[in-house]
């Protein structure tokens, strides 16, 4: 009988509950931010919820920041950044000399990345004269965009995507987790001028040899790609930008990527394009009024004409 | 017995509803220059800006627009990409342990303010060229890359013309 009273109790209680949290993420928008962190509230959450429920993904990463949140201080990272970035100039090419182009580039950059993962660091985005189709960040908040790359693309939404993709690598830090175990790294705290000497400078040039070979040669792991994948849709539109013009992109990529330079570009350093196209489309669903934002075609276009032929 | 059980399964029952009803009405303000607006239309009076991290409840939704209270008491309407249903990671600016986490951070809104003026090459990427012997080409690109500055205002006006997020018609 108690039993009874309790489930006719429990039903109301339990459809309040997800009115409540249903009305919390009405936008379309979820927080893949911490989603990894092992969470009481969201294992016990889980039980009541289908965890692949928009609802249980929200509250997980809703209590996950509960975490730990001491790391490598923005500095020592910086540092890394600029380090790799001066490899990129060696390794595809030096800056379009466009100050609009540039600029351009910077204004849609830095629009997604205030309403990227990590909004409150310095981001800098730079288009470098290759005809490789490349894009990558360094840590920090460094982004390398080739002209290959932005001659493929059609409109600001594209580039908006191509460009969050990178800022969430940043984001999510990405490359310093490919090299956490780095032989630099052993006794040392922090990156200073001594850290910069004698055998430690030498480990950290292997350092940065081994993130040249993982950013520009053998790739990210496969399940990093896949969350900047998320993450550059998920930003791209918070922002304003139609998230479908990422997968545009890679739709472009895959068809013409029998005629491409594969060694040294996103062919080669990330997943296969149908993947990442198929995992897209699936997340797209997430985001019900999408084609009602911004494309830009033709602004974009304007500033496309500056890059030399 | 039987009465106890029950019980202790309804106040946990209703204690589960409240913690849940409180995380359901909770956003976080989750991008930088989140400005609360009088209305819901980015032509409105700009009443104040909110900082990355800051919680608000959600009071009502309109269009793209979610109208919202801070816990200091500030009301006021806000662009929906400004928020998000959970707390942004944070940010540190000062750690001795390099890699005890590398899933999230914690930042003040000084120490954000610090990280966002760096500017130029650091004293240690200055000695990395040095021993690599980078070509001055490279390390000069690299200095204009870092000198381009671009401020909230611009990032406004860029949007605005574009009619991007909040200013879409």
């Amino acid at each position: 009988m108690h039993k009874k009273i309790a489930i006719i109790c429990l039903l109301p209680l339990i459809s309040l509950m997800l009115v409540s949290l249903v009305f919390a993420g009405a936008d379309g928008q979820t927080s893949k931010t911490n989603d990894k962190s092992p969470l009481k509230l969201a294992g016990l959450l889980d039980k009541l919820l289908d965890p692949k429920s928009k609802e249980s993904k929200m509250l997980s990463g809703a209590v996950s920041i509960l975490g730990s949140t001491s790391e490598m201080d923005y500095k020592s990272e910086r540092t890394i950044g600029e380090s790799l970035a001066l490899e990129g100039f060696h390794r595809y090419g030096l800056p379009v000399k466009d100050k609009a182009l540039q600029a351009y580039v910077n204004l849609v950059g830095n629009a997604v990345a205030r309403n990227s993962d990590r909004p409150n660091i310095p981001y800098n985005f730079v288009v470098v004269e290759s005809p490789l189709q490349n894009a990558f960040s360094c840590p920090g908040g460094i982004i390398f965009v080739s002209s290959g790359l932005l001659k493929t693309i059609q409109s600001e939404d594209q580039l908006a995507g191509v460009l969050a993709h990178e800022v969430a690598h940043v984001g999510h830090k990405h490359a310093l987790q490919s090299i956490q175990r780095a032989q630099f790294f052993d006794g040392v705290g922090k990156i200073t001028s001594a850290t910069m000497e004698g055998k430690k400078g030498k480990e950290f040039e292997n350092m940065i040899g081994s993130l040249q070979n993982t950013l520009f040669d053998k790739g990210l792991d496969q399940n990093m790609e896949f969350e900047a994948d998320r993450s550059a849709l998920k930003t791209a539109y918070r922002t304003g930008y139609d998230p479908n013009g990422f997968i545009q992109v890679l739709k472009e990529l895959k068809r013409i990527q029998s005629q491409s330079t594969q060694k040294g570009s996103w062919f080669s350093t990330h997943p296969p394009l149908g993947q990442r196209i198929q995992n897209c489309q699936d997340q797209l669903r997430r985001y019900p009024d999408a084609k009602t934002l911004a494309h830009l075609p033709d602004r974009f276009k304007q500033y496309q004409k500056h890059i030399p032929n | 017995m039987k009465k106890r059980h029950f019980s202790v399964s309804l106040a946990t029952i209703l204690i589960f509803w409240a913690i849940t009803v409180f995380a359901g009405g909770a956003m976080w303000v989750s991008s930088e220059n989140a400005k609360l607006k009088s209305a819901p239309k980015a032509s409105s009076k700009t009443l104040s800006t909110l900082a990355v991290g800051t919680k608000v409840s959600v009071l009502e939704s309109e269009n793209r627009w979610y109208r919202l209270r801070s816990a200091s008491g500030k009301e006021g309407w806000m662009y929906r990409g400004k928020l998000s249903d959970a707390p942004p990671a944070k940010e540190t600016d000062s750690s001795d342990n390099l890699f005890s986490s590398m899933q999230s951070s914690s930042i003040s809104a000084d120490e954000a303010q610090t990280s966002r003026s760096i500017r130029g090459l650091s004293k240690e990427t200055e000695q990395y060229a040095k021993q690599r012997k980078t070509p001055k080409v490279y390390k000069k690109a690299l200095d204009q890359v870092l000198a381009i500055r671009v401020t909230d205002k611009e990032v406004d006006l860029f949007l605005m013309r574009g009619k991007i997020g909040e200013y879409a018609p």
